[in-house]
């Protein structure tokens, strides 16, 4: 029998929203909401809630596909995953609504640079592979220059960082984002890049690409009138740790 | 919606077998709410929902009258059994259709496209999602809902992440539900509309 104190003490409703109940518990928990009028609307608000952002998960992703052909051939791969494998695409759509620019893109460009052009860079073929293991960082948001600065410590067991830098204002549609060495280098830049909802804009990047050592990452808003900057962040990449 | 004890279930079985009037009506007063809710849960589209709802209320109401119920005190877990194995048998049987390769008639239902009712919620749900994640000021507790509503991370994780404790996370998902509820209920009101009412009266 299921009781109120374990279904608080135990988090049983938003555990079982998102399915993380055993079957014995989830049996208990379903019969309990024949009895308890109290759980059964709670659960229920939870689960429209879990929806809607799914559905806002799906549409972001739906709306990053259509501006985005190198998706194309990772969505049909979604569509052919059975609905039991709704995890990766739960995970790949969250992917997506902070990957409003076009990831593949950026490796075949930021493996160009790395290698110097001295190696073909990867086909988009090779590349259309879900990227679902990666480091994500904010950076905040960006202001003036002058911010203090973000240490990130690179994780080797993940494929890709995922830089997430937060708009103070959102002046206009399309951002340049420049990453810079400290003596001023250009290492990658990114071009046209469109916040997503929540007024951020993604870089994502390898995560061999990131050595050690002091980095400059420029924000700028692209109008019709021209280039104004719109911010400056700094990042400290810390040596990955032994073992 | 009512809720009934133990006893009174068992009553309820009782009175339905010997076919008292408004028995069975009683039933699906009582126990309609959390059923429909399951068979929601339990099926992919709205219209499923409804038929599993309704095949479940007739499958269960024959066994009662056929005696069929061994633990009557227990007459929302018998239910809710019933809901899951027909939940079962009703996937089974689409899949088994969809392998056949027979043509569908040309006015059959497609079945990859969702149903009216549900395309029209699955709008109105994604824009009272939009707008509370539009109020959400904190961008962290944005984060806590994506993270484990849509990405599934556990609640674990995503608290060692950003330096949450388990109180502030649950708290953050607990008031999450009732702001959705209560943008919902906001824009149900705005918007009113047949289709809107009859889902209304269903809940």
């Amino acid at each position: 029998m299921m009781t109120h104190p374990r279904i608080d003490e135990e988090q049983i409703l938003d555990r079982y929203l998102v399915g993380r109940l055993s079957a014995e518990e989830e049996a208990l928990f379903e019969e309990h909401l024949f009895e308890c009028a109290d759980c059964l609307e709670k659960v229920r608000w939870g689960e429209e809630l879990r929806r809607g952002l799914r559905e806002v998960a799906a549409q972001e992703a739906g709306r990053a596909a259509a501006g985005a052909t190198a998706f194309v051939g990772l969505l049909a791969w979604l569509r052919r995953r059975r609905p039991a494998q709704l995890a990766a695409l739960a995970m790949l759509a969250l992917a997506l609504v902070v990957l409003p620019t076009i990831v593949l893109r950026q490796q075949v460009e930021l493996h160009r640079l790395r290698e110097g052009a001295r190696k073909p860079a990867p086909s988009t073929g090779e590349l259309a592979q879900p990227v679902s293991d990666f480091l994500v960082v904010s950076l905040g948001v960006v202001r003036g220059a002058g911010s203090s600065e973000v240490e990130l410590r690179p994780d080797p067991t993940k494929a890709a960082v995922l830089l997430s830098i937060e708009l103070a204002t959102v002046d206009a549609g399309r951002y340049r984002v420049t990453l810079g060495d400290e003596a001023g280098h250009v290492l990658w830049r990114g071009e046209d890049l469109e916040p997503n909802l929540y007024d951020t804009l993604i870089v994502a990047l390898p995560s061999s690409f990131l050595e050690p050592g002091r980095y400059r990452i420029t924000v700028e808003g692209l109008a019709a009138g021209g280039v104004e900057p719109a911010g400056e962040v700094r990042l400290r990449v810390l040596p990955q740790r032994d073992g | 919606m009512s809720t009934l004890e133990p006893a009174t279930a068992a009553d309820l079985v009782r009175r339905i077998a010997a076919g008292e009037a408004g028995a069975e009506a009683e039933l699906a007063e009582s126990y309609g709410g959390a059923l429909r809710f399951l068979a929601r849960r339990y099926t992919r589209e709205e219209a499923d929902a409804e038929d599993l709802y309704q095949g479940t209320l007739m499958l269960a109401l024959e066994k009662i009258r056929r005696n069929e119920v061994r633990d009557p005190e227990r007459l929302g877990n018998f239910l809710r059994a019933l809901a899951k194995n027909l939940s079962t048998t009703q996937y089974r049987r689409r899949r088994y259709a969809a392998e056949l390769p027979v043509a569908d008639p040309p006015d059959a239902p497609d079945r990859s496209r969702p149903d009216p009712l549900t395309a029209l919620l699955r709008t109105e749900r994604a824009q009272v999602a939009r707008d509370l994640l539009a109020e959400l000021g904190v961008s962290r507790d944005r984060e806590v809902l994506l993270r484990y509503y849509i990405a599934e991370e556990s609640a674990h994780r995503i608290c060692a992440d950003l330096d949450i404790g388990t109180d502030h996370f649950y708290r953050v998902l607990h008031r999450a539900r009732q702001r959705f509820r209560r943008l919902w209920e906001e824009h149900a009101k705005s918007t009113p509309g047949p289709d809107r009412e009859s889902e209304a009266r269903k809940r």
